[in-house]
């Protein structure tokens, strides 16, 4: 019908091959932008990946990451910025704002997407502030952060990227909407973490409590287990116990064999059983209602938190190889000798050479 | 002391030049087990013997300088090695030191390669593992 209604003239048929034209260019461009959006997407989601991975993240990558959001997040709000602030009207009709009650609506809007960011920065400094954070046993940071905000982050950002494509303009003000308080919610907790983490590395350990000069010889198991029960928070029970094995503190992995052993009594409660009651009758563990924790001189193990600075020497000599650890918290080293069969735990006394100490266990 | 950096690549071909491969307990055996070979005649060969010859490693004649060539050697083929780990607030850092014939190379991993650091006599290794050791507290 419309096409029989238009006239087949020289001028229709450029008129609607430069519409045509200008349609695939148009169509062209959206698809490097979708195309480019999504690639960006990819990259960030690998960054979050190899971000949740790392047992020890960097203070650099609690920067980069809400760097990354807000230039994102940036970009997506400019591209969106007139049909967001203005509605549906173009830059061209601007002339026809002049109007008191679109007036209204443009500090509506405005005012809208300033409560998402102060409401995204309120929610970003309570979740940062809710993310476990503290030492290993070797001053690392231990960092237990599930980053849900970042998942928000990402899913918004796909959903503005996509509505971004359509022509529907009010969907495009509340993604975009969400995508200021998810931004703002990553940049706030990020920044919030990053602050915490320098303040938990600044904080000195409380070093070594007073008491009878340490000097244990643990089997592999008992040493496996008293590795958790020193990394545990509270008391354990033998299910929690097998959980805690699941993630083994670095410490347990110092010998290869003992990764075996940790698996196996991961798999075998009668083993871990029988390991706490080695521990426990030997005054190293003890049981109170809610578990097991640490007792007698491994107490005073656990009280030292973690040591500022250990240093790990391997001697190889002829195919040989034996390990010996130092681990310095203040005045207080302790030489740990991690053998395939059994581990031995020595408080070195006060002005002792340490190094010598750590070349003679590992030289053997 | 002589410092120098070499890329895997690098490292890689100077031990092919002198018919070596890293012994099981050479700190080059990991790094390096990931390289593949040069093929000789290939212009990668020709970049590499320009780059080291730049830094003065690669003599006339394709002979590597007298020390690189010692350290090299120390380094793939060494009597004793002490590898090191040092875990602080820096995060986590190795470093390697190979013996042999009394003397040693230090070598580190480092993201574009290898650092190495040579010689070192053998009765200042302890002094070294001090400095490593204890660098904080002595202010080094």
């Amino acid at each position: 019908m419309a096409l029989e209604s238009v006239p087949l003239t020289a001028g229709s048929i450029v008129a609607f091959f430069s519409k045509s034209a200008m349609f695939l260019v148009v169509l062209f461009l959206k698809l490097c932008y979708s195309t480019a959006l999504y690639a960006t997407l990819a990259e960030v989601n690998r960054r979050i990946t190899v971000f949740r991975q790392g047992r020890r993240p960097i203070l650099r990558a609690l920067l980069l990451l809400p760097t990354v959001v807000l230039f994102c997040s940036a970009v997506l709000f400019a591209l969106n910025f007139f049909r967001v602030v203005f509605g549906g009207v173009g830059a061209a009709n601007l002339k026809a704002l002049f109007n008191p009650a679109d007036f209204i609506f443009v500090f509506l809007r405005v005012g809208f997407i300033f409560a998402a960011v102060v409401l995204g920065c309120a929610l970003g400094i309570m979740t940062g502030r809710a993310v476990p954070l503290g030492r290993d046993r070797f001053g690392g940071l231990l960092y237990r952060n599930r980053g849900r905000y970042l998942g928000f982050w990402l899913f918004t950002f796909t959903l503005c990227g996509f509505f971004r494509i359509l022509p529907w303009g009010f969907v495009t003000y509340w993604t975009i909407w969400l995508l200021v308080l998810a931004a703002c919610i990553v940049t706030a907790a990020h920044w919030t973490l990053y602050g915490r983490c320098r303040s938990v590395l600044a904080a000195a350990g409380p070093g070594l409590p007073p008491g009878d000069p340490l000097d244990l010889s643990l089997g592999a198991p008992d040493a496996v287990v008293l590795s958790a029960l020193l990394q545990s928070r509270g008391p354990l029970a033998p299910e929690g116990l097998g959980r805690a094995l699941a993630q083994p503190d670095p410490s347990c992995l110092a010998h290869p064999a003992w990764t075996e052993t940790c698996e196996i009594l991961r798999n075998d409660p009668a083993a871990r059983a029988e390991a706490l009651q080695r521990l426990a009758s030997r005054g190293l563990a003890a049981q109170s209602a809610g578990g097991w924790t640490a007792a007698g001189a491994a107490s005073r193990l656990r009280a030292m938190g973690f040591s500022e600075k250990t240093a790990s020497l391997t001697v190889k000599r002829g195919g040989n190889a034996r390990t010996a650890i130092l681990q310095r918290q203040g005045a207080t080293a302790l030489l740990v000798d991690p053998g395939p069969v059994t581990l031995t735990l020595r408080e070195l006394p006060e002005g002792m050479d340490a190094v010598a100490a750590l070349v003679e266990s590992a030289e053997g | 002391m002589i410092e120098a950096r070499l890329s895997l690549s690098e490292a890689r071909w100077m031990l092919q030049l002198m018919n070596l491969e890293p012994s099981p307990d050479s700190p080059l055996r990991d790094p390096l087990g990931v390289v593949a070979e040069v093929p000789g005649g290939s212009s990668v060969e020709t970049k590499l013997a320009e780059a080291l010859t730049t830094r003065g490693l690669l003599l006339s004649g394709r002979r590597i300088n007298p020390f690189a060539a010692a350290a090299m050697k120390w380094l793939a083929q060494p009597e004793v090695v002490w590898n090191l780990a040092l875990f602080g607030r820096g995060g986590a850092e190795a470093v390697h030191l190979a013996f042999r014939e009394g003397a040693a190379v230090e070598c580190r991993r480092e993201p574009s390669g290898l650092r190495l650091r040579f010689p070192l006599p053998e009765s200042e290794a302890r002094e070294w593992l001090t400095v490593q050791v204890e660098g904080d507290r002595r202010g080094a």
